[in-house]
């Protein structure tokens, strides 16, 4: 799917509900991958996803540009997944919540490898990598929808993919010591 | 052990392997169609959401100054049901096609026959660009040529080979989109039939069917086959009928125009049957359930626009004849009360809504019935709104009409119309019928007019009609106005 442009923004913001379902499918997974990254829990990032699109749809018409929709919406994910945190104390990672007693994560609710594996990375690398490796936007896409230069684009990517290189070989060393 | 190379592939398959569930956008969505979006906050709020005392006095204070017209929420729009429409993002089907691009057709067909044979013994095989009135580009993959020319009103782009006439057997326009066995071809899907609908499937997953009971659809996306043109804005969510007998797929000229696939037509006009002409095209197809995707060849209708809406009323006239040929076809001609037949599923709902094979919506009201259709928001040529028992004659009197048509606020435009009581019916031209789109809520009923006639004339002539929404001042309190859904007749065969 690609980039959508501003005037599915804009169709949206005046109360467009295709627009915004249009919205929801381009952004949802990259939303999501944030949000599992933080919250390291696929039920939470859920929970956490559906808070921001339900804020995200009510807060539209306060939206000034709708060349900063996709910030704008990652900045809504993240203050969702902040207010899950404070709201509910999240379990330790491994075990969930049942009542009063702890019992062992289901495998399906742990959030896979890699969202460990960009943990220490910047938001806005991060951000670069949902787009072009997750959904294969291409550069000029990446930087109209977030507003930067296609050389920022480039940039970003590159610490990203540096980043993940360097967890990658701090894990086979670890394996192999 | 990975090298560090694949790290782009590797993070690309695992962040396909990790989304949100569906049941996450169904519920999104589903508390969206609830939820009213707040209107924007003034500098006040704003200034103290942001905790700046400061700013916040002063747009206090400036405030106070312009406070005439406090901001209200925004009404949500009334759901009328599809009489109204054809609003965006549809353009109105009557309309002539633009200009440009018939002019632009014109040349860049001219410009293909006379340029046919060298190309066809240069470039056999090959993907092209005929546009301009020239050759614009050769390639040996679409994506490679898409971008050429993209900006014309008209392009011809095509495999070289594949282009030309041909004849295309059908023996009924089955539904408003439609489409062959070709088409799983087209897609790598395997289809299986059975009852209840059919099931789509393609590497390991499925899709059910389920629209409609005795020909069942299934929704596919439409889309630009540029790839570098998508915009999910435009992309149309259309109901496809899916048969064994047809082309790879049938659209509509709405689709054609909407999708604006004049920038990918295929030289050369497909016969379909005895229905009618044919425009050949490029068209992008999604099942995203079966994550099938491809750009196929399509047709478009050539026809008059009254003429598509005459198959569909025909088609949607089978319950006429349904009864009959039940006991023949139990297994695919549903049981009374079922979707597909025309009876309401409650008693207290005695007005249908009837099209593309089955009941679209039900009420106790025709307006009732009418807003029920709301959330379909596809192209339909023609729609029977009826009550339940059907009613199958109506006689309206000449002498009740008034002589001289008068000026009459129908589906939001003045139009010309004799009236009769307050509540109608009203007596409009053929051209204001087609204006108001009648045939999306047609009158089921046969509708016949006892002419107001002298001594050895015909007394009598058949009508049509359909349903619009008539906007008038309320007689209690004139400067509110009130909507009633009356219904609006022509002479047919007088």
């Amino acid at each position: 799917m690609a980039a959508p442009t501003a005037p599915t923004v804009e169709a949206a913001r005046r109360g467009d509900r295709e627009a915004f379902a249009a919205l929801y499918d381009a952004y949802a997974r990259p939303v999501y991958w944030d949000l599992l990254a933080r919250l390291h829990r696929r039920e939470d990032a859920e929970d956490a996803l559906h808070t921001a699109f339900l804020t995200a749809w009510r807060r539209l018409p306060e939206l000034r540009s709708a060349d900063r929709f996709a910030s704008w919406l990652f900045r809504i994910g993240r203050n969702a997944a902040a207010d899950l945190r404070r709201g509910r104390r999240l379990a330790p990672r491994g075990a969930a919540i049942d009542g009063d007693r702890a019992v062992p994560d289901a495998d399906e609710d742990a959030a896979p490898p890699w969202a460990e594996a960009v943990r220490g990375l910047g938001e806005d690398a991060r951000l670069v990598l949902w787009l072009r490796i997750g959904l294969e936007w291409s550069p000029d896409e990446i930087a109209r929808v977030l507003g930067i230069s296609v050389a920022t684009v480039f940039r970003r990517q590159a610490r990203g993919l540096d980043h993940l290189r360097r967890r990658e070989q701090e894990t086979i060393h670890a394996h192999a010591g | 052990m990975h090298t560090p190379d694949d790290s782009p592939a590797r993070l690309a398959q695992a962040l396909r392997e990790s989304a949100p569930r569906d049941e996450v956008r169904r519920t999104v969505l589903s508390d969206v169609a609830e939820l009213r979006q707040e209107p924007p906050r003034g500098l006040v709020r704003r200034a103290i959401d942001a905790k700046w005392p400061v700013a916040a006095l002063g747009a206090a204070a400036a405030a106070v100054l312009v406070l005439v017209d406090p901001p209200r929420p925004a009404a949500g729009p009334e759901r009328l049901g599809r009489v109204e429409a054809h609003a965006t993002p549809w353009a109105d089907p009557y309309a002539k096609e633009d200009d440009a691009v018939t002019r632009a057709r014109a040349t860049n067909e001219a410009a293909w026959k006379s340029m046919a044979a060298d190309v066809v013994a240069k470039h056999n095989g090959s993907w092209v660009v005929v546009g301009d009135g020239k050759l614009l580009a050769v390639g040996a993959r679409l994506h490679l040529v898409a971008g050429t020319g993209a900006d014309l009103p008209h392009r011809f782009v095509f495999e070289v080979g594949t282009e030309g006439d041909d004849d295309l057997f059908v023996s009924s326009w089955y539904g408003t989109r439609f489409c062959g066995v070709g088409i799983h071809s087209a897609l790598g899907t395997d289809w299986q039939g059975g009852a209840g609908g059919f099931r789509l499937s393609k590497g390991g997953k499925t899709v059910q069917a389920t629209l409609g009971d005795a020909f069942p659809r299934l929704v596919v996306r439409l889309l630009d086959p540029d790839p570098r043109m998508h915009d999910p804005l435009a992309a149309v969510a259309g109901e496809v009928f899916f048969g064994t007998v047809g082309p790879t797929l049938m659209l509509t000229p709405q689709d054609h125009r909407r999708l604006g696939l004049a920038r990918f037509e295929v030289p050369g006009t497909v016969k379909v049957g005895e229905f009618g002409p044919a425009r050949r095209v490029l068209v992008r197809v999604s099942i995203p359930e079966v994550e099938a995707d491809a750009t196929i060849e399509a047709l478009v209708p050539t026809m008059p626009y009254e003429t598509l809406v005459g198959f569909a009323r025909w088609r949607n006239s089978w319950w006429r004849w349904a009864e009959s040929i039940q006991p023949k076809m139990p297994a695919t001609i549903p049981a009374l009360g079922t979707p597909g037949h025309p009876a309401p599923a409650t008693e207290a709902e005695t007005w249908i809504l009837f099209g593309r094979d089955r009941i679209l919506a039900s009420g106790d009201s025709p307006s009732a019935a009418l807003a029920g259709d709301s959330a379909l928001e596809d192209v339909d040529y023609h729609r029977f709104l009826m009550r339940v028992p059907f009613e199958k004659t109506l006689t309206l009197r000449e002498v009740d009409f008034a002589r001289e048509p008068r000026g009459v606020d129908l589906n939001g435009a003045i139009h010309p119309a004799r009236t009769s009581t307050p509540t109608g019916p009203l007596m409009v031209t053929p051209e204001v019928g087609r204006a108001l789109h009648l045939e999306l809520a047609e009158d089921a009923r046969d509708l016949r007019l006892e002419l107001d006639a002298k001594a050895g004339e015909p007394n009598a002539c058949g009508l049509r009609g359909g349903y619009a929404w008539m906007r008038t001042p309320d007689p209690k309190d004139p400067g509110r106005i009130t909507r009633r859904l009356v219904l609006v007749v022509w002479p047919d065969a007088c």
